[in-house]
């Protein structure tokens, strides 16, 4: 009983969503035409509403079946034009819509819910609309004898015949259906309503027999009855005998003939609507004369043409030409002439439009059917798709989505045993098998197909609700805007189109919200007041588009990029080098809005980014295309299913994957050559230069690599997967022998001999970011069933899943964000933006030249301009190597040459012909540092990484156009290949060795490279970091000299050294300036403030002897 | 014919056994759906160590692990007698890899005694009892411990 009752509730929801389906659509177009209303609409939806509180009472979901009542007695006052369909009270409805449709869908916990809020307001509307006049005539039942019964509300019968019920007029006895049967009158009453409704019982006091009688004891029980049981039945259910049961006319006069002799032979009460309206004329009470429609859903055997004429119904029985189907309600003025040809014999006269009398106005015309949608519908289905296709028959069944899931499944193990199949067969040369595997291929495919096109769904279900977003929304936001859609009928896979419409809802309000402007502004810019959106869906390159358009006020570009810039989004150099098309694509990115108030709408916290991922979740791309102040595009393109999606297989070891090619944005190769060129380093990440952006790249064999080695449970030692060698030896059993002597350390071997070999690389999106992923080999373009993995799996989440290949093996399809999050990639790419956005931060601070140049191609270094004295071209040939030093003959004298690679942990470069020499005078004498090629002068900040590549002669790195870029130390490179040299420039200081310096530089990195400078030389270094600090260090250390830098927060150099030099404390100090500022003026500024020595900065050698030499003449002067 | 009858009772279970490192092991045959040979595993890297790889099996993607990892003994060595026993758990599809089937056993509950107290506490998980049965002892495996 409790499953049966289940199934039926769950029937009963799902066919009374389905009822509510266009729910929305409908009451909107009647909101649209106001008082002049369409029957045939407010009809419709009034059967759906109908037909939900039936089952809904049926069911004995209350709540349920109240709100649909209420709303149900609206609906007919609308129809019977008493109510002005406004939209206040079309509000109300969409309200009670949503409500109905929440409850349908919690059904279990409906009756829990408080609906009083929308039945008073429903309720509202009707006294609002002063139906305080009477409910409806009184009827009264009179029993066989003619004796007054009791007086019901018409309405009340109406409302049960609406129902669906019949209803009867039972004569029970207490005595004998009680007493007799040994049941309480509980127990009946309760027997009672599980058979139908009471209306409204008496007891007959006045027949109750009494005792002096003698007669038996009657005590009769006069029931209104509503039931759905049949009449001929009726009798039986009740236990009663046949007499007692009378069924009634809404009239309340027995139906059939006006005679109260019921009989099971009676024709049912649906057959005798004009029996209804008949009798409508004469009830007691009758204080309107206006004709009641009553309302049913039981066919009429009245051919549909009976409607377009005048003439009253005609018989059925008619002679041949039968009276052709209608065409799906195209009425013609004049009655139909007889269908031509063509027309086979058409199907037996069907359901009339439901309305049950033909609607007469007053001038006695013949309302016609307006609009396709009042076409009956037999199975009250939707009705959006329309045309033919909704025969009048029922041509469609419901089915279990699980049965059609199986069957999907089913149908690709038969394509897969079919392309087995056909292999097999094909090698047999087998002249009768052969065009039987031609037969069994075609209609494998066939039968895929179709199985498939059993889930496909119109997007109008979608569409359907958005006339209701957009009218809200454009309500609350006092704007005027009307939503057109078009393309109803293109259909998409049911998984699909359940995950579209959150997405599609975004998008549309952002239309409305953003898109459109108020009427006001629109009217200043000489636009229609009214704002249109466009829907559009459409078929193309076997992808379903959906377009939604607005003629609003564009998006703007360069707002677009400042507001990226302000958030961080971007980088001041990104956006100066983005087109408008790239701009528009920014807003997608996470953590960008460019709502300037947050509305309600704007401000839920959900962003572009969400819509963009959750799309990209449906194998679907986004793009954007906008126009200021004519509108907006945005461009959806979704694949027909997700079941099958469209992948790249690549081969990587001995694994086979399938990558979403939805995920996949373009393929790149890189010759053998080259990549040592194209893939550098940073941070330990490689990273490739695609057309000036750089991506992170990372080889498939280092993501699943992990997994090579594997730890033995006994002896705890690491060991080469065995599995690899399982599955190799599965997959090839004869390469078993060979297998053993694979190289145990692939990745390395891997990664040497891949240095010489071309690389695939993929440039895989993960949402907003992008990399690169290495693999050995493409194979092809397939498309694929995704199957899910098991339980165990769940964990790995670099899979989205796996398939079957033609050969019947498994592939595990990749997925593409997972990779991205298990490698790291995501949050390194977080980190290096940052650093970008840090340096970009610097510029305007402090500019360093540096020149740039290669040893190895792969490899960029810098050295500060300032120190290079000049540069040479020389042959490589002219190079001598004499005395372990390599030299080269120039202008009569040797120049010795240092070679980065000799000093560093550095690639040997290739041989090339000619190099360059970059001449710098250390300790007096020149010293050429060898490039193979020089790239550019950078200007570059002090945002210098010293820690990730420090060693003797490396300063540190700094990321310059993208590249990491060693700063090469010259001193310290000279210091390790020529130690005599240095030597002699120390030795100069060494009478200064208990000198104690103050140091004062904001830049932790020179600071640090000139502390190192100074205590080489000799000298004590005290540091500060700006001027104020230099003052209150100062205070504590007395010094000899100050070295300060120009630029500085909170106090500069300049501002320092005329404190300084103005101070009778430090007065006497020597003050040296180190600065990057090399202006005339700068120079000139620096004087004026009491600078003795100006320096540049980087020039260690000349700094330290200027140094020397001002220290020296200051203690000569105090001497 | 004896089996006939001890089949018609209901305190009788009916064992698919299979040799996992030397040792005889069961599972009831109403967990079994069936027993393939070896076929193409793809291995899943990043996978449990205890996965083997995932097969298809009629389309569906079914995962294999390797039982005697599970159990702590020395991974599974392929030969032409190993064997996918592919039973149903938390309705899903799994094959256990197993180093030969032995034979279909019709025991009676009765027989089946405890897990001996010498097998450790994070073992017994794995096992619901052991049959004695002429020679042969057998362990019935718990694949609730085994697979979850």
């Amino acid at each position: 009983m409790g499953i049966e009752t289940d199934d039926l509730i769950q029937e009963m929801v799902v066919e009374s969503l389905d009822h509510l389906e266009n729910i929305e659509e409908d009451l909107l177009t009647i909101e649209s035409q106001g008082a002049d209303i369409d029957l045939d609409l407010v009809n419709k939806v009034f059967r759906a509403i109908h037909s939900v509180k039936g089952a809904a009472g049926f069911c004995a979901l209350n709540n349920i079946r109240e709100l649909s009542h209420e709303w149900e007695s609206i609906l007919n006052l609308v129809r019977k034009k008493e109510l002005t369909p406004t939209p206040g009270i079309v509000d109300i409805m969409l309200k009670a819509a949503d409500l109905l449709k929440d409850l349908l869908k919690n059904v279990g916990d409906s009756d829990n819910r408080d609906i009083s809020l929308y039945t008073s307001m429903l309720k509202g509307i009707l006294d609002v609309d002063s139906r305080a006049k009477e409910v409806g005539p009184k009827v009264t039942i009179k029993d066989k004898h003619g004796q007054v019964l009791m007086e019901v509300n018409q309405n009340e019968l109406l409302e049960k015949k609406n129902f669906g019920y019949f209803i009867y007029l039972v004569r029970m006895d207490l005595i004998r259906d009680c007493q007799d049967k040994q049941r309480t009158p509980l127990k009946l009453i309760e027997y009672l309503t599980s058979l139908g409704e009471i209306v409204n019982l008496t007891l007959n006091i006045d027949a109750i027999g009494t005792i002096d009688d003698g007669e038996p004891i009657r005590m009769p029980l006069d029931l209104l009855f509503g039931s759905i049981v049949e009449p001929s039945l009726m009798a039986a259910a009740l236990d009663v005998p046949m007499d007692d049961v009378v069924e009634l006319t809404v009239a309340g006069t027995p139906v059939g003939v006006p005679e109260a002799v019921p009989s099971p032979a009676a024709p049912a009460v649906a057959a005798e609507p004009a029996a209804l309206v008949a009798e409508k004329s004469k009830p007691e009470a009758a204080p309107i004369p206006e004709p009641v429609q009553v309302i049913q859903s039981i066919p009429r055997p009245a051919p549909p043409q009976a409607e377009l004429t005048p003439a009253p119904p005609q018989p059925v029985v008619q002679p041949a030409p039968p009276p052709p189907p209608p065409p799906p309600v195209r009425p013609t003025p004049a009655p139909a002439p007889p269908q031509p040809v063509a027309q086979p014999a058409p199907p037996p006269p069907r359901p009339a439009p439901v309305l049950a009398p033909p609607p007469i106005d007053r001038s006695g015309a013949v309302s016609l059917p307006a609009t396709m949608e009042s076409r009956p519908q037999p199975d009250g289905g939707d009705t959006q798709t329309g045309g033919e296709k909704k025969g009048y028959a029922e041509t469609s069944v419901r089915v279990n989505i699980f049965l059609l899931d199986q069957l999907m499944t089913l149908a690709g193990e038969l394509v897969l045993s079919r392309n087995q199949l056909v292999q097999t067969i094909s090698s047999l040369q087998s002249q009768t098998l052969q065009p039987i595997a031609q037969r069994i291929n075609l209609i494998t495919s066939e039968l895929q197909e179709r199985i498939m096109q059993t889930r496909m769904q119109p997007i109008g279900n979608v569409f359907g609700k958005f006339n209701r977003v957009v009218r809200d929304l454009a309500r609350s936001l006092n704007k005027n805007v009307v939503l057109y859609t078009e393309g109803h009928d293109v259909e998409l896979d049911k998984s699909i189109i359940e995950n579209l419409s959150d997405p599609l809802t975004h998008l549309v309000r952002n239309s409305v919200d953003h898109g459109v402007e108020v009427p006001e502004v629109r009217r200043r810019m000489g636009k229609d007041e009214e704002g249109r959106i466009y829907l559009k869906a459409y078929h193309e390159a076997g992808q379903v588009n959906i377009e939604i358009s607005d003629d609003g006020a564009g998006i703007d570009p360069v707002r677009i990029k400042a507001k990226a810039l302000e958030k961080g989004v971007i980088t001041q150099a990104e956006a100066q080098g983005m087109g408008d098309h790239e701009a528009f694509s920014l807003i997608f990115r996470p953590g960008f809005s460019t709502a300037e108030k947050v509305t309600e709408v704007s401000g839920r916290g959900v962003g572009m980014d969400v819509v963009k991922t959750n799309l990209e979740k449906l194998g679907g791309t986004i793009d954007i295309q906008s126009v200021v102040n004519k509108g907006t595009t945005i461009r959806i393109k979704l694949p027909l299913t997700l079941a099958i999606i469209p992948s790249l297989i690549v081969r990587t070891g001995s694994y086979r994957f399938a990558i979403p090619q939805v995920n996949l944005v373009e393929l790149v190769r890189i010759r053998g050559e080259d990549v040592a060129k194209k893939i550098e380093k940073i941070k330990g990440l490689d990273v490739f230069r695609l057309r000036g952006k750089l991506l992170p790249v990372i080889r498939l064999s280092t993501v699943l690599g992990d997994s090579g080695m594997y730890r033995d449970p006994v002896t705890g030692q690491l060991k080469i997967d065995r599995r690899d060698v399982i599955a190799d030896h599965r997959s090839t059993p004869g390469e078993v022998k060979e297998l053993p002597e694979k190289p145990t350390p692939r990745d390395a071997t891997g990664r040497r001999a891949a240095l010489t070999q071309a690389l695939n690389i993929l440039v895989l999106s993960a949402g907003a970011f992008q990399y690169g992923l290495i693999i050995d080999e493409l194979e092809d373009s397939e498309e694929i069933v995704v199957k899910p993995l098991g339980r165990h799996l769940k964990d790995c989440d670099i899979y989205a899943g796996a398939t079957i290949m033609g050969d019947g093996r498994v592939a595990l399809i990749l997925d593409v964000v997972g990779i991205a999050q298990k490698t790291k990639l995501v949050q390194r790419d977080r980190l290096t933006k940052e650093k970008t956005k840090e340096e970009a931060r610097f510029v305007s601070k402090e500019i360093y030249t540096f020149l740039l140049f290669t040893n190895h191609p792969g490899e960029t270094f810098a050295v500060p301009l300032s120190l290079i004295v000049r540069i040479e071209r020389i042959k490589s040939k002219d190079v001598e190597f004499t005395m372990q030093k390599n030299t080269i003959q120039y202008r009569g004298t040797s120049l010795t040459l240092l070679f980065l690679h000799h000093y560093l942990k550095l690639k040997e470069p290739p041989e090339q012909d000619e190099l360059f020499v970059i001449v710098f005078n250390i300790g007096g004498k020149d010293i050429g540092l060898v490039a193979t090629s020089l790239l550019d002068v950078e200007e570059l900040s002090t945002q210098i990484d010293t820690a990730s590549f420090r060693e003797k002669g490396v300063m540190g790195s700094a990321i310059i156009n993208g590249r990491t870029t060693l700063l090469v130390d010259i001193y310290e490179l000279v210091d390790v290949a020529e130690p005599d040299w240095i030597q002699k420039v120390e030795t100069k200081q060494t009478d200064e060795r208990t000198t104690r310096l103050l140091l004062v530089e904001d830049s932790a990195f020179f600071r640090e490279m000139l502390r190192g400078y100074f205590e080489d030389a000799g000298y004590d270094v005290v540091v500060a970091g700006d001027g104020v600090d230099a003052l209150s260090v100062l205070a504590g250390h007395p010094v000899d000299a100050v070295i300060t830098d120009l630029e500085m927060p909170n106090m500069d150099g300049f501002e320092l050294t005329r404190r300084l030099k103005t101070s009778p404390e430090y007065g006497h100090l020597p003050v040296m300036a180190i600065t990057s500022l090399a202006g005339d003026e700068d120079v000139k500024k620096g004087m004026d403030s009491g600078v003795d020595e100006y320096h540049i900065k980087l020039d260690k050698e000349q700094m330290l002897q200027k140094l020397s030499d001002l220290i020296q003449r200051y203690q000569r002067v105090r001497n | 014919m004896a089996d006939v009858q001890a089949l018609a009772q209901s305190d009788v279970r009916e064992l698919i056994t299979f040799y996992l490192n030397g040792g005889l092991f069961g599972v009831d045959v109403a967990q079994v759906r069936e027993v393939n040979r070896l076929q193409d595993i793809t291995r899943v890297p990043h996978a449990p160590e205890f996965v083997c790889g995932v097969i298809n099996l009629r389309g569906e993607i079914v995962t294999v692990v390797d039982l005697r990892l599970i159990l702590n003994m020395p991974a599974t060595e392929l030969s032409s007698k190993t064997r996918i026993v592919i039973v149903t758990h938390q309705d899903e599809q799994i094959g256990l890899l197993v180093d030969e089937i032995a034979d279909v056993l019709i025991i009676n509950v009765n027989d089946i005694e405890p897990i001996p107290p010498n097998i450790s506490a994070e073992e017994r998980q794995y096992f619901s009892g052991v049959c004695k049965m002429e020679s042969l002892l057998t362990t019935i495996l718990n694949l609730n411990g085994i697979l979850t």
